[in-house]
Parts: structure tokens; C-alpha cells; sequence
């Protein structure tokens, strides 16, 4: 197992380095200067050379992409060409606020998602089924920003029961996170609730289910031991599609409600052609979707002890290949 | 001899019209799906004859004296900060939304099923090449990639729908690519080599009609996601521009006026909602009619 996730973490950094390197190329190669908007249009020749030989534009396309990756390897991020800050700084200001959010959206939506699900496919076609697939339905089908707007014209501007704007400087209170939470859960509940459901249904009309109905065990632990573990897989996926997704930051939440998460970072970055502040940002938020991605993995094994055999297997030929 | 030739060729035509048939009459029996097709269609009238219903010039006249009407007989929709009716601008805005919609699924669709169809076919060194750099995209969040395209190539419509497309073609390359690999061992694709047909050829008449089902699907509720996230870009300020209507952009303009004229910002949004709808009704009524198996 050992094995697998070093070598997994290994496999990571190519595929972290191809995307840095794509960025990298549509920041350089498209048109638009920079340092112009640095500098300001007013500045002399003099300023914007030094300027742009400060921030080594100089320099060919892959020299500039190698020194820059040089430097990442040694842990060093770059400056900020706008803000003149540290780019680490910068995310080291932002990640607590994404993290936070990614966390509490994705536990509220297991919260309620999940039980939601389970009742849907347990009861098919009843009425609480066809009223939750409807309900996901116009969530799935909800742009993100709008829903974040109404609940805060309804719930902080009109009956003001939570604040609306997010204080620029710390984490906030509960109260701030509540409309947030809600809003970056809605779309990614609707997909958890489908495929739970039918998942679940699946499951429900498998032999080793009405085995289990046979032996009498109740309905209640026939859902919860036999049936929901072995619907639990595609869950899983899902839950860490999205997790690693939200890690990018929930763009629009962030925008809607004005938190500087990791997010806004990106997007100001980019509209700004700020290059270490988005090679920065991408670099994490690469980074982290492939660890997700990797921690489900992981997690498969442990949920499904199947799948535990499969790896003894591979292992088994490749012993055997070597052998050879 | 040409009638045994003609009524062979009449079976072919009466097998794929029943085939077609047969997945019109599952469909037909889901009524949501149904449901969602006419309002699909009735949408895209509206977005077609935009001109007939209301004249451009209605989109972007101003006019200080009529500043916030509220809906009323007159203007159905009521008027926004500058005078401009929001009727006229729904209406229009339907045209910018559903065409780069339909636009960017069209031209991902075109590239995505070329190249995942070679990818798949081939195999060897062209498949593994073209599949690490789909890896490498298909890592990157879509929002994120658009956002990098548009950012990088300017604000606009055709920018738009270069970045939409540039960034869903890595998902439609994968689905092709799959079921393309489980065609390839097929007989009647071996049989097509036999006869010494061309590869495009065969790619073309054999392979991609065989795919078609499951993409078709995934176009649909990709085609969802993607008016959904054109209209977010607009509203980070990163989609359609300004005076143009797109739906997204209509709520963005209003979005400070949210608090005293909450209409402005409920109506674009409830259009958006409504056209969704109706394309993920009609993503879900195709998957069970082309797939009857994955139907609970």
C-alpha cells in the first residue's frame, strides 16, 4: 500500500508540472504587456525597461518558465508583480478561508445529502422521492451566483437575519459562513443525492441483500450494514471530486459574498495577468486535487476489502513478471 | 437481380428508422423529458425570431424617464437603471445564451469525437501522447480554464465560446476514446478492415455512428453546465460584455439594485433556471431511452 501511494505521489508531479507549463504558455503567449500595467501608462522608456528587466520578460519563453520552476523547487513562490507581496503570503491569507468553506459545505452536503439519498431510493416513487428528485433537479439546474444573491436578499437584507458582507480582514463569525456554506453545498448536494439514489437502488435488488431481508435481519440494519457500505464507492468519488474542486475555491461563492479565498485570488490574479500570483494559485489548487485524488483512492480499499485482493493481485503478477 | 438489391436496401432504411423509432417511443413515454423538449424548443423559437418580437433598438435605448419601472402591462418585464426594457432584453438574451450554449457543445463535440476517435483507434504512442495532455487539462477545473482562456484572449462573444469549447473538449476526447476502444474489437469493424477500407473511413461510417448514444447524453447535460457557466463568467465580469444581453450579464448589471428592485435580478435568473431545466430534463430522458438498462 506503502508503495502504491508513493508511487502515485510521484506520478503527481509530472502532471503538476504539465499544467503549470500550459498555464505558463497562455499567460506568455497571448497579447496584452504586463509591465505596462505595472508601471502605469504614463512612465517613461527608461522605468518600463528596468522594469521589464526586473521581472526577466527578457528572457526567452522556456528560460523564464525554468527559472521559475527552479525556483519552486526550492520553495520560493515569487513575488506578486502587483502588490509587490509574497505570493506564499498571499495564499497563506487565503487557504484558511477556501479550506474552511470546503469543509463545512462538503460536511453540510454528506449531512443532509446522503440521508436524503438513502430515503429516495429505499422508497421509490413516493411522494418524498419524487418531490427530492425535483427539488435536485432545479438545484442542479440553479446558476450558483443567482441562488448565493436571492438567499441574501432574503435572508441578510430583508429579514437581516445573517450579516451580507464578509469582513475583509480575519476568519468571521459562524453567522458570516452560514449563507456561504449553503450556497456552495446547493449545486454539489443535487449530484450527491443522484447518485446515492441510484446507487443505492442498485444495491437494494442485489442477492445478497434479500439474503440478508431473508435471514430477518431488520430493515434498518439491512440498509445501513449491507446495503449503504456497498453504495458508498461512487459516493466517495464524488465527494472527492468536489472537495478537490472546491479547494480552487468556490469562484463564484467567493465573489458573490466577497470572501478573499483562494478563488478571488485566481481570478483577480488572471484578469490582472499577475503571472506568480496565478502560477501560485495553480500550482496549489493542482496539487491538492491530485492529493484528493489520491486520498480517495486510498479510501477505496478500506471501504471496499474487494478491492484490497485486486492490489495483492497486481502485486502477485508483477512479482511473477520480474521473476521472469 | 435490382429488386432482390432494392429490397435489401429498403431493410437497412426500415431497421434504422425502427432503431430511431424505438428510442423516440421510450422517450416519448418519459412526460418530463417530453415536458423539457417542447420547452426547449419553445425557447429557441423565441431565441430565433428575437426580431420579430421585439426590435434591437428596444435592447439598448436608454431613457432617464422610464428608470425602474416595475413589471406592468407596458413593459412586461419592467425597466432596468438606465430606462432599457428588461422584456426586450430577456428575449435577445436568449440568443446570446442559448447560441454559445449550443455553439460550444457543437464545436467541443466536433473536436472531442475526432480526436478521441483516433486516440481510441489507434492506440500505441498516439493514444498514450494525446491522453496525458487530456489528463493534464482535464486537471485543471473548467471554470478555472475558461477563465484563464478569456482572461488571456479578451472579453467577447467569440472568445467566450473558444474558451468554453477549449475547455470541455478533454471530457467529450475521453468518452469517445472509451467506447471507441470497446468497438474496436467488434466483427463487423475487423470485417470494414477486411474489405480494405480506409481508417478514416471506417472511423467515420462505422465506429462514431455505433458511439453516438452515450455522447449525445453527455453532450446534452454538458450543454447545461455550460450555459450555467457562460453566465457565471458574465457575472464575474468575465463573459459577454456590458451592453450586450446575456442573460448572465443582465443579472450582473443589476446585482446593486438587488435590494430595492428585486425583480431585476429574479427574472434573468428564473430564465436561465427555466432553459437548464429543460436541457437536463432532456439529458435524462435520452440517457434512459438510449440506455433502457440504466433506468431505475
Amino acid at each position: 500500500m506503502l508503495r502504491y501511494i508513493v508511487r502515485r505521489l510521484l506520478i503527481l508531479i509530472p502532471i503538476v508540472i504539465g499544467i503549470s507549463f500550459i498555464v505558463f504558455a497562455i499567460l506568455s503567449f497571448t497579447p496584452g504587456d504586463p509591465v505596462m500595467n505595472i508601471v502605469g501608462n504614463g512612465a517613461d522608456e527608461a522605468t518600463y525597461e528596468a522594469k521589464r528587466e526586473e521581472l526577466g520578460l527578457n528572457d526567452p519563453f522556456l528560460v523564464r518558465y525554468i527559472n521559475y520552476m527552479k525556483n519552486v523547487f526550492k520553495g520560493d513562490l515569487g513575488k506578486s508583480w502587483n502588490y509587490d507581496t509574497k505570493v506564499s503570503g498571499e495564499l497563506g491569507r487565503t487557504i484558511p478561508k477556501t479550506l474552511i468553506l470546503a469543509i463545512t459545505s462538503v460536511g453540510l452536503m454528506l449531512l443532509i445529502g446522503m440521508p436524503i439519498g438513502i430515503i429516495s431510493a429505499v422508497k421509490q416513487y413516493s411522494i418524498w422521492d419524487n418531490l427530492s428528485m425535483a427539488a435536485m433537479l432545479v438545484l442542479t439546474s440553479m446558476p450558483l451566483f443567482w441562488l448565493g444573491l436571492m438567499l441574501m436578499l432574503q435572508f441578510a437584507v430583508n429579514i437581516k437575519w445573517f450579516p451580507a458582507a464578509f469582513p475583509t480582514e480575519g476568519l468571521g463569525t459562524i453567522k458570516h459562513w452560514i449563507l456561504p456554506t449553503v450556497t456552495c453545498m446547493a449545486s454539489m448536494m443535487a449530484a450527491l443525492v443522484r447518485t446515492t439514489r441510484s446507487t443505492m437502488l442498485e444495491v437494494i435488488r442485489s442477492d445478497y441483500i434479500r439474503t440478508a431481508q431473508a435471514k430477518g435481519a431488520t430493515e434498518r440494519s439491512v440498509i445501513t450494514r449491507h446495503a449503504l457500505r456497498n453504495a458508498l464507492l461512487p459516493v466517495v468519488t464524488l465527494v472527492g471530486l468536489n472537495f478537490g474542486l472546491l479547494m480552487g475555491g468556490a469562484l463564484v461563492t467567493e465573489k458573490v459574498f466577497g470572501i478573499y479565498g483562494v478563488g478571488y485570488l485566481l481570478v483577480n490574479a488572471v484578469t490582472s495577468r499577475d503571472v506568480p500570483l496565478v502560477m501560485g494559485s495553480i500550482l496549489f489548487v493542482a496539487t491538492c486535487i491530485g492529493v484528493v485524488n489520491l486520498f480517495v483512492d486510498v479510501l477505496y480499499v478500506y471501504i471496499d476489502p474487494r478491492l484490497r485482493s485486486e492490489y495483492v493481485k497486481i502485486k502477485i503478477k508483477s512479482s511473477k513478471k520480474l521473476q521472469i | 437481380m435490382t429488386d432482390i438489391a432494392n429490397s435489401k436496401v429498403n431493410k437497412v432504411e426500415i431497421k434504422k428508422r425502427s432503431q430511431l423509432k424505438s428510442v423516440w417511443f421510450r422517450y416519448k413515454k418519459n412526460k418530463m423529458a417530453v415536458a423539457g423538449l417542447i420547452l426547449l424548443i419553445i425557447l429557441f423559437i423565441i431565441a430565433v425570431s428575437a426580431p420579430l418580437i421585439v426590435p434591437y433598438e428596444k435592447v439598448v435605448e436608454q431613457s432617464m424617464k422610464h428608470r425602474f419601472i416595475k413589471p406592468s402591462s407596458e413593459y412586461w418585464f419592467g425597466t432596468d437603471e438606465y430606462g432599457r426594457d428588461m422584456f426586450a432584453r430577456i428575449i435577445w438574451g436568449a440568443r446570446y445564451s442559448l447560441s454559445l450554449g449550443v455553439g460550444s457543445i457543437i464545436i467541443s463535440l466536433i473536436f472531442g469525437a475526432l480526436v478521441g476517435a483516433v486516440s481510441g483507434y489507434y492506440g500505441g504512442r498516439i493514444d498514450s501522447t494525446i491522453m496525458r495532455l487530456m489528463d493534464v487539462l482535464l486537471a485543471i477545473p473548467q471554470t478555472l480554464m475558461a477563465i484563464c482562456i478569456v482572461a488571456a484572449l479578451g472579453q467577447g462573444v467569440f472568445n467566450l465560446l473558444v474558451a468554453m469549447s477549449a475547455s470541455t473538449v478533454p471530457k467529450f476526447v475521453r468518452i469517445v476514446r472509451s467506447s471507441v476502444i470497446s468497438l474496436k474489437g467488434e466483427e463487423y469493424i475487423e470485417a470494414a478492415r477486411a474489405c480494405g477500407t480506409g481508417d478514416f473511413r471506417i472511423i467515420y461510417k462505422h465506429v462514431l455512428p455505433n458511439v453516438i448514444g452515450p455522447i449525445i447524453v453527455q453532450a446534452t447535460i454538458t450543454m447545461a453546465l455550460t450555459v450555467l457557466t457562460i453566465s457565471s463568467l458574465s457575472f464575474i465580469g468575465l463573459g459577454v460584455p456590458t451592453p450586450q444581453p446575456e442573460w448572465g450579464t443582465i443579472l450582473s448589471d443589476n446585482k446593486a439594485q438587488m435590494r430595492y428592485y428585486p425583480y431585476l435580478t429574479t427574472i434573468p435568473g428564473i430564465a436561465i433556471l427555466i432553459s437548464v431545466i429543460a436541457m437536463n430534463l432532456i439529458g435524462d430522458g435520452l440517457r434512459d431511452a438510449l440506455d433502457p438498462k440504466l433506468k431505475n
